[in-house]
């Protein structure tokens, strides 16, 4: 600007003092004061707000669903509900069959899997739980139950494992051992509402899930929300000290 | 005085840019809700929310542009407030935007354009 004098000196924190406390820049300062409140306030809202739906996503995501929201209509599910934990109505059936090789707590046992039957005729395998070796589940009474377990995919190791001695818990290698049809994959039984053994024997050890599911998606949105409301306060701070040096210097 | 054209290009462009993102929001907002149920969060398209994010993000900028280009020509302090939230109100960017390039005319802040 050619107009501009050409005399202008770097203004001495003194002189910036003196222009802050003039009632104008008292007021200017008032107005900044209350824009950073509001936007720390509003940050904090969208914090927040990040804070409680990254909770209730993962309250949805632990929450057990019946089997039959999770079953498409010809009986398969998808591969995104590996993991869930499913309500099954229903009652178990004498068709059982014990799979080698597993170990809890450093212990070798079986696993005892059970077909339980659910209202709707349909038949899954269920892992009731872990026996040491040489146990044997007890009986099981036939009466309607409700039981709470987490959806696993069939186990599949090798091409040819079930061959001689079914040794996976396999859908289809169990249905065909037991002549029925099952639901592809099996519970992890965790929960059982009544007690059903016969015999006044153990139950099989409930062991926990294989498959472990991953967290739910980051909201991001609110997230960066939260940032921005920061960022603007502090950029309001740089204009104010900008604009008063300016005025300070004339 | 030779920074001028710079700032004030940066600012158009950052003006254009901001003022576009959130016209296209604005009548994606009035059809959205009006016609296509976003009031329904499961309905609201991810590209919607992103554009929202990246709208806040670019008005970052725009202030910053915005702030420089204002301390260059010396702008009053209302003046200058007024173009910042220009960028939160839609369409009100390209006005800000021409209205800064009168200002800067018919103050003589810039040089003649070259003859071409």
């Amino acid at each position: 600007m050619s107009s501009a004098p050409e005399t202008r000196v770097r203004p001495s924190a003194q002189d910036i003092w003196r222009t802050a406390i003039t009632p104008r820049w008292l007021f200017a300062l008032v107005t900044l004061i209350l824009f950073i409140a509001i936007s720390v306030v509003l940050g904090r809202w969208q914090w927040d707000r990040t804070q409680d739906i990254l909770a209730a996503e993962r309250a949805a995501a632990a929450e057990p669903a019946q089997i039959s929201e999770v079953l498409n209509d010809d009986g398969t599910w998808s591969n995104s509900e590996i993991g869930r934990t499913v309500i099954l109505d229903g009652e178990f059936t004498s068709d059982e069959i014990l799979i080698p090789n597993r170990e809890y707590q450093g212990e070798p046992g079986t696993w005892t899997v059970t077909r339980f039957q659910l209202d709707n005729q349909a038949s899954i395998a269920v892992v009731r739980g872990w026996l040491p070796n040489g146990e044997i589940s007890p009986p099981i009474r036939r009466e309607p139950a409700r039981i709470e377990g987490v959806l696993h995919p069939s186990e599949a190791f090798y091409e040819g494992a079930n061959e001689t001695q079914i040794i996976t818990v396999d859908a289809t290698a169990i249905a065909d051992e037991w002549n029925t049809s099952l639901i592809d994959g099996y519970v992890m039984l965790q929960e059982q509402d009544p007690i059903l053994l016969a015999a006044d024997a153990a139950a099989p050890v409930i062991v926990p899930p294989t498959v472990q599911v991953g967290d739910v998606p980051f909201p991001l949105q609110n997230f960066f929300y939260a940032i921005q409301w920061w960022v603007f306060a502090a950029f309001a701070i740089f204009v104010y000290g900008r604009w008063l040096y300016l005025d300070a210097r004339k | 005085m030779d920074k001028l054209p710079g700032a004030l290009l940066r600012f158009r462009i950052m003006a254009y840019v901001t003022g576009v993102v959130l016209a296209a929001l604005t009548i994606w907002l009035v059809v959205g809700y009006g016609f296509l149920d976003y009031a329904n969060t499961e309905v609201k398209p991810d590209l919607y929310r992103w554009l929202w994010t990246a709208h806040g993000w670019l008005y970052l900028f725009y202030l910053i542009a915005a702030v420089d280009l204002c301390f260059r020509i010396k702008l009053s302090v209302i003046r200058t407030l007024a173009v910042l939230l220009a960028g939160t109100v839609p369409f009100m960017s390209f006005v800000a935007d021409y209205q800064m390039h009168k200002y800067v005319r018919t103050h003589h802040l810039e040089p003649a354009p070259p003859v071409s």
